[in-house]
């Protein structure tokens, strides 16, 4: 009998899919990086010489380094407006047995796979000045200009990623067995206490995950912020597409391109750091298997 | 009891309330492209029924229809393919370091796709300078484009599949001395087939529906219809923007609803 354990022949398949990545990503990409080291001459041609002169133009013009505080605010505000949300609703659906769950997966899988234009078309019907949602607000307070400004862009930015946020949290709590909570409650705790010494512990770094991950998402998204911010609303991404398709600038829109990638990157990497100090401050105080019941 | 059962209802209220939010948005888009009496601006409510914005869709829209759906389906079949290899790859060959190979095919979710645009535009413009290969604005630049995206979904879907995949029916068919390729086409292929499916099919999804990659390598004369959409939401609104727009969501529920069928939409990459 063959070996059918034998997991040589089988690495010969990464070959081609590995060889095509790696041309289509790394090449492009460090080609990319490079140029953003060089100086635009114009009509798309790029210098010779290795100069600092685009990373300086971005971080000396105030528009710029504006741009950048405000894509990080408004993408830090849809994480947290997406968490606040999604998760009693992800909590709701992953306790759910019935046939409505897979039913309600289906919308939210339908909602995030659907593409942005058409979601931000409706949004766009939804907030316009005379839409549904300004004429309900009319009874309470005043109409909200939300199209072209920031309230929109977040509004849409969290339209975008939370179904993603409640499809990933879902997995997350799930894993949480139900018995647990039912002991913590036997034992006389209260549900806040269930929900902050038993449920968050176990889903602490997957709610982090998540949520780190829809913020990149929103720090990214190009689509929704240019269509609800009409143009008033400049975030890094629509700066990068400016750059390209107005000015014909790539060396700039390299640098542009880096800095929202470094700066993603070193954000995920100072929020994880913070986490896991915090998680050792944590681990003294009593884990939620010595979770007392209350003095009677 | 009482604040129990307030509690439930307050609970199911606010995912009733997040599914609303979620699904207003189509409701709004295909509700009010069946309004034949609007003219400069959407109507929702809308106040008359008819086709007349379906029958009105300018040609320009299916053109692009075109470009988008052959774009985005050869490409879906190339990332699947490729995504079949780098799955079999990950999950057979056992290499050590694995999970830094899967995070590397993994990449692509993880850059900005406006960044991702930028540099295959950039690169096309490199190729064409040192091979004369015209590849902005045509389809097999937007193919390139769309493999690179779509081939993390293939990768995702099918080797959760084959983790899943009982190692002892490949024994019981080599012990019954089937060759491997035999054992692959006959026994692990169409096990993994429905996963191949739902990868191509997300890929297709992605490709078909995106904006930040197709706006620059596109031109005026050669574009993709999410694009056309974006440029006529951006400069000058039409009502039969709102009909293409259902026919797009349809497209997309329709795949959705094929790859539950096929695998469960729980299968979910990333």
């Amino acid at each position: 009998m063959r070996n059918v354990g034998d997991p040589r022949p089988w690495r010969l398949l990464l070959v081609i899919p590995l060889a095509i990545s790696f041309l289509l990503f790394a090449l492009p990409q460090a080609y990319f990086i490079a140029a953003s080291f060089h100086e635009n001459l114009g009509y798309g041609r790029v210098g010779e010489d290795w100069t600092l002169v685009n990373y300086a133009k971005v971080f000396t013009d105030p528009l710029y380094v504006g741009a950048l505080f405000k894509t990080i605010g408004l993408a830090a505000l849809t994480a947290a407006i997406c968490l606040a949300l999604g998760f009693p609703v992800s909590y709701v659906i992953a306790r759910m047995t019935s046939r409505r769950k897979a039913t309600l997966i289906g919308f939210l899988v339908a909602a995030m796979f659907i593409t942005p234009v058409v979601k931000d078309l409706g949004l766009i019907i939804l907030l316009s000045q005379n839409g549904v949602v300004n004429q309900a607000l009319s009874y309470v307070a005043k109409p909200v200009a939300w199209l072209g400004s920031e309230a929109g862009v977040v509004v849409g930015l969290v339209h975008y990623t939370l179904p993603l946020i409640v499809l990933l949290l879902g997995t997350v709590i799930s894993t949480v067995p139900r018995s647990l909570e039912e002991a913590a409650h036997a034992h006389g705790a209260s549900r806040a206490r269930v929900f902050y010494g038993v449920i968050i512990p176990i889903v602490k770094p997957g709610m982090i995950a998540a949520t780190l991950m829809v913020f990149n998402l929103a720090m990214g998204a190009f689509t929704t912020p240019a269509l609800l911010g009409g143009g008033r609303v400049l975030t890094f991404p629509i700066l990068i597409q400016r750059s390209v398709i107005l000015d014909v600038d790539y060396p700039f829109a390299a640098s542009l391109s880096t800095i929202l990638l470094v700066s993603v990157f070193c954000l995920n990497v100072l929020a994880g750091y913070l986490m896991t100090r915090q998680g050792q401050f944590r681990g003294s105080r009593p884990t939620p298997v010595a979770l007392a019941p209350k003095a009677a | 009891m009482l604040a129990e059962t307030i509690r439930r209802r307050l609970a199911y209220a606010l995912v009733l309330c997040v599914f609303v939010f979620l699904v207003s948005p189509l409701i709004v888009v295909s509700a009010s492209s069946f309004d034949s009496g609007a003219y400069f601006a959407a109507r929702f409510p809308p106040q008359t029924f008819g086709l007349k914005w379906y029958q009105e869709i300018p040609p320009r829209y299916w053109s692009a229809l075109y470009v988008s759906l052959t774009a985005a389906s050869i490409a879906s079949l190339i990332s699947g393919s490729l995504g079949v290899l780098a799955a079999l790859g990950i999950v057979r060959g056992k290499l050590p370091g694995v999970e830094w190979l899967r995070s590397f095919f993994r990449i692509p979710l993880q850059i900005p796709l406006v960044v991702t645009g930028v540099v295959f535009l950039q690169f096309y413009y490199a190729l064409q300078l040192a091979f004369g290969v015209t590849l902005a604005a045509t389809l097999p630049g937007l193919i390139v484009a769309y493999v690179f995206v779509g081939m993390p979904y293939a990768v995702g879907t099918v080797g959760s599949m084959l983790e899943r995949l009982n190692p002892r029916l490949d024994e019981a068919s080599a012990i019954l001395g089937c060759s491997r390729w035999r054992t692959f086409w006959w026994v692990t292929f169409p096990i993994i087939r429905p996963s191949i499916i739902a990868g191509m099919l997300y890929g297709f999804i992605v490709a078909f529906g995106d904006v930040p990659l197709s706006i620059f390598l596109s031109s005026p004369s050669y574009t993709t219809l999410p694009v056309e959409i974006f440029n006529t939401l951006q400069f000058d609104f039409n009502p039969s923007v709102l009909s293409i727009s259902t026919l797009i969501a349809a497209t997309s529920v329709v795949s959705l609803w094929m790859i539950q069928r096929l695998v469960g939409l729980d299968m979910l990459p990333r």
